[in-house]
């Protein structure tokens, strides 16, 4: 019951591009068609998981440890560009098919903001190991949801009449806004969804 | 502080480590031509090449799937670096260009409805084909301009593409986006290749030029003065522009759409006024000519058909030898017609032009006198293509040589019925085909029989019924065999001797028997190629002539009754046919299939068109004051050009500005 509570809120509610804003480089980057947008998602899904699973006990078992938590930002990034380096290695070795899919989404998430935010918001929230997992999971999955859907949005604006001047990224930005808007209508969701629960 | 440095060199140092022997755990070898191949390549990922990307294409040239001219957008540059790391060669190709093939927009078309949704080709597509009454006509909603990678192309003030040719890299990607197949890539030699079919704009004039001359767009080169432009038009189909001035019937001006309303305008009046400007100017305005491919053919029979083919087969990178047996080239056209009609320096000036394309000629060399199939052979030729023409050429030569010589151990009919105990033609003891079609074969056959052939087997192209419906006197005799619904399907010889005929019947099944001797029913040498093998000194003949569209009916032989063209009685026709001659030939020469292009425009063909024009004003044209040779003056010229309607399939101007064309006077 926590989890799905905990999925309303990372997915929905707490949306990591729509309702923290991190991420927004790729949103706006790789968001011109619903397939690479689909590919991108899955990438992020893959590493925001596997991100949090090391910087986690990277946090608790060495920055803790050595009482140099103040290095937190710095050292995730570290781990987690050389994690990705590390993965991407493996797949090309090891499962070349899913390389091919995912393979040049890889580098471009290496540094990527939402993937560090979520690393860094499990450990301000004190979270459990299991559930920075899972919050990591249904971030990355509400990544997904959100860039797939501006995706598929932008996809129609190819045969749309867009006035000269809102051509491109304004009405790429203007969209976003609404969009973002429109998953404010989530807020409280898990409030009141926890609530039910518990009675 | 020190700590915290500590700290992280160390950190860095592990995750190099790790870095590190992962790198050499999962180290997967590439082969480094890939990297440098993609380096070569434009990176425009454009698709052009049919494969998902640069990077793929690369891959599958360093894999050896595709070849170093991979990238149709790159060009020969980027074609020559990606060879270059390969260590291949490749050949220089001739650039294609995008080519919108429709010319009114919908402002000045006639539309169906207004169209006004999503701005987008594809959805206009869907709502009854689009908005033009015209199936074929260019929806102008810019999906091209949207497609291309180059950015090459823009929606003009008139609705419709247009082309910058400077950044257009031919990579098709705007062909492949247009639900109405308009925008095709187009170079000279696609041009040349290619029939008109009824996917594209055609204006009558042009749908019944037999060389199939772009006829609107020269005169519209016309009128803007661009006269080298307008011959270069008129090249790409027929290379005796000139000769074609003087003496075509010119069957385009019986269709001219000005017929509706006065008359017709002087289309090879205008295309007589371009070629005597060249030859005035003395300067051959000679066409895009590729690298030689290396390969060599000889033709024998220096006529307008022989000719023409040549100058296609040239102008395709082939090395090409005429051989005419009198000491002239250019054929009929110098014996039979008139100094006045068509005067001799007219067809020296063309034929010259065409020789100074690289073509070889050797004139006074009659086929079985002087060379024949054997000497050809040893002579290193892959090839020989035969347009020798029928009895009317025979009778130029003042009936000299062998009546069999050109085809080894093959006679005309008529030849013979009129051999008058001619020895070489004596039949006895030997197995002869006749190629028939009427009783005149069958008299043959019975002469045959009666001079003592061991067999003779005639082969008719229709079927028993249809023989009974003629009237022919199929009655059994002894030693004569008649296959029906059948026709010759190919020739095989040695040296100089013919020894095997397959002939194939309506199902498609082909028998081949020996022979010595064949009878041909049609008054002319059909038009043959010949693949000559130099290890085994044998040769065979190509179904070239399928190229005509008759499918499989046809056979090797041009008979008449069948619809295929025999008798060349305009030399317009004759172009037409050497073009498409060269064509089979190219085609067969590079492996293909032999076979004519789908969906080209036939008889049958029901295409739209329009048969009434509103009523407007007439413009007669005042042909009275031609130059003692009949030819324009640039006035008149301008004039006729502007008579021109610029039809398309259904379109043609509206509106003319009346006054600036004629004088008051003229005007009735």
């Amino acid at each position: 019951m926590e989890y799905l509570v905990l999925a309303v809120n990372a997915v929905l509610v707490k949306n990591i591009l729509l309702a923290q804003y991190l991420g927004n480089c790729p949103f706006m980057g790789v968001s011109k068609k619903t397939d690479t947008a689909a590919g991108m998602g899955m990438a992020v899904i893959f590493v925001m998981t596997f991100a949090t699973f090391i910087t986690w006990f990277v946090h608790y078992y060495i920055l803790v440890v050595f009482n140099i938590e103040y290095l937190q930002t710095i050292v995730f990034i570290l781990v987690i560009a050389a994690l990705v380096q590390l993965i991407e290695m493996f797949l090309k070795k090891s499962v070349p098919a899913l390389y091919r899919s995912l393979g040049i989404f890889l580098p471009l998430i290496t540094t990527n903001c939402a993937i560090l935010g979520v690393a860094v918001i499990v450990i301000s929230k004190d979270f459990s190991f299991m559930q920075s997992i899972m919050f990591a999971l249904f971030s990355g999955i509400g990544f997904a949801l959100a860039l797939i859907i501006f995706a598929g949005i932008r996809e129609r604006f190819e045969i749309s009449h867009i006035p000269d001047a809102f051509k491109d990224m304004a009405i790429a930005l203007v969209t976003a806004g609404i969009i973002a808007m429109s998953f404010y209508g989530f807020k409280g969701l898990d409030s009141s969804l926890k609530s039910i629960l518990i009675k | 502080m020190l700590t915290a440095t500590i700290f992280l060199m160390s950190l860095g140092l592990v995750a190099a480590i790790i870095l590190v022997v992962a790198s050499r755990v999962f180290y997967v070898w590439e082969d480094p031509r890939i990297e440098q191949v993609s380096e070569a390549l434009l990176g425009a990922n454009c698709g052009g090449c049919g494969y998902a990307g640069c990077a793929a294409a690369a891959e599958a040239v360093v894999q050896k799937k595709a070849k170093p001219d991979v990238c149709v957008a790159g060009g020969f540059e980027i074609a020559k670096a990606v060879a270059e790391v390969m260590g291949m060669t490749v050949e220089e190709k001739e650039p294609e260009f995008s080519k919108p093939g429709c010319t009114y927009g919908y402002q000045d078309a006639d539309l169906k409805y207004e169209y006004d949704g999503f701005s987008d080709c594809r959805a206009a597509m869907m709502l009854y084909d689009g908005s033009k009454i015209c199936d074929i006509g260019c929806i102008g909603l810019g999906t091209c301009v949207r497609a291309c990678p180059f950015d090459a192309l823009l929606i003009g003030d008139n609705n419709l593409p247009v082309v910058d040719n400077d950044k257009c890299t031919g990579c098709g990607v705007c062909e492949e986006i247009c639900p109405k197949g308009i925008i095709t890539l187009s170079s000279a030699t696609i041009r040349l290749m290619s029939d008109q079919k009824i996917s594209e704009c055609t204006a009558p004039c042009q749908r019944h030029c037999p060389a199939e001359i772009d006829i609107p767009t020269y005169i519209q080169q016309i009128k803007k003065k661009d006269y080298e432009g307008a011959l270069r038009t008129i090249r790409e189909k027929n290379p005796f522009p000139l000769i074609c001035g003087w003496i075509c019937p010119s069957p385009c001006e019986l269709e001219c759409r000005r017929n509706l309303i006065d008359e017709p305008v002087s289309i090879n009046g205008l295309k007589k006024f371009v070629a005597e400007y060249e030859r005035k100017t003395g300067k051959y305005i000679l066409p895009y000519l590729p690298p030689d491919s290396g390969k060599k053919i000889s033709v024998i029979g220096g006529g307008i058909e022989g000719l023409t083919a040549s100058y296609f087969l040239r102008r395709l990178g082939y090395q090409v030898t005429i051989f005419e047996s009198t000491e002239i080239l250019g054929g009929i056209l110098r014996y039979v017609i008139s100094e006045e009609k068509l005067p001799g320096k007219a067809l020296d000036w063309e034929i010259e032009g065409i020789l100074s394309t690289g073509i070889e000629h050797k004139t006074g060399t009659v086929m079985g006198r002087d060379i024949s199939m054997k000497s050809i052979i040893q002579s290193g030729e892959e090839m020989v293509l035969v347009t020798a023409g029928g009895w009317d050429s025979r009778q130029i030569m003042n009936s000299s040589g062998n009546m069999d010589s050109i085809i080894p151990e093959t006679v005309l009919l008529m030849d013979f019925l009129n051999k008058n105990e001619n020895k070489s033609l004596t039949v006895k003891g030997k197995k002869v085909v006749i190629a028939g079609e009427g009783n005149s074969s069958l008299a043959a056959a019975d002469m045959c029989i009666a001079e003592g052939a061991s067999k003779v087997c005639l082969i008719f192209p229709f079927s028993r019924e249809e023989a009974v419906k003629r009237n022919l006197n199929i009655s059994i005799r002894d030693k004569l065999e008649i296959v029906f619904s059948s026709v010759v399907s190919g020739l095989t010889g040695i040296g100089d001797k013919l020894d095997k005929v397959s002939f194939r019947n309506e199902f498609g099944d082909v028998t081949e028997i020996d022979l010595d001797k064949l009878i041909l029913d049609s008054g002319r040498l059909p038009e043959m190629l010949f693949e000559l093998d130099q290890e085994t000194n044998r040769w065979k003949t190509i179904e070239i002539l399928k190229v005509f569209g008759n499918g499989n009916s046809g056979g090797i032989f041009a008979l008449k009754n069948i619809g295929r063209p025999t008798d060349l009685e305009r030399v317009v026709v004759a172009v037409g046919i050497g073009r498409k001659l060269a064509r089979g030939l190219y085609q067969y020469s590079r492996g293909e299939e032999i076979k004519p292009e789908d969906r080209i425009i036939t008889n049958e063909n029901e295409l739209q068109n329009i048969f009434r024009i509103p009523q407007r004003e007439k413009l007669i044209d005042h042909r009275g004051n031609y130059d003692p040779e009949g030819i324009f003056t640039e006035d008149m010229v301008k004039d006729q050009a502007e008579r021109c309607l610029s039809c398309g399939l259904i379109c043609y101007q509206h509106s003319i500005d009346l006054c600036k064309l004629v004088d008051q006077d003229s005007l009735i």
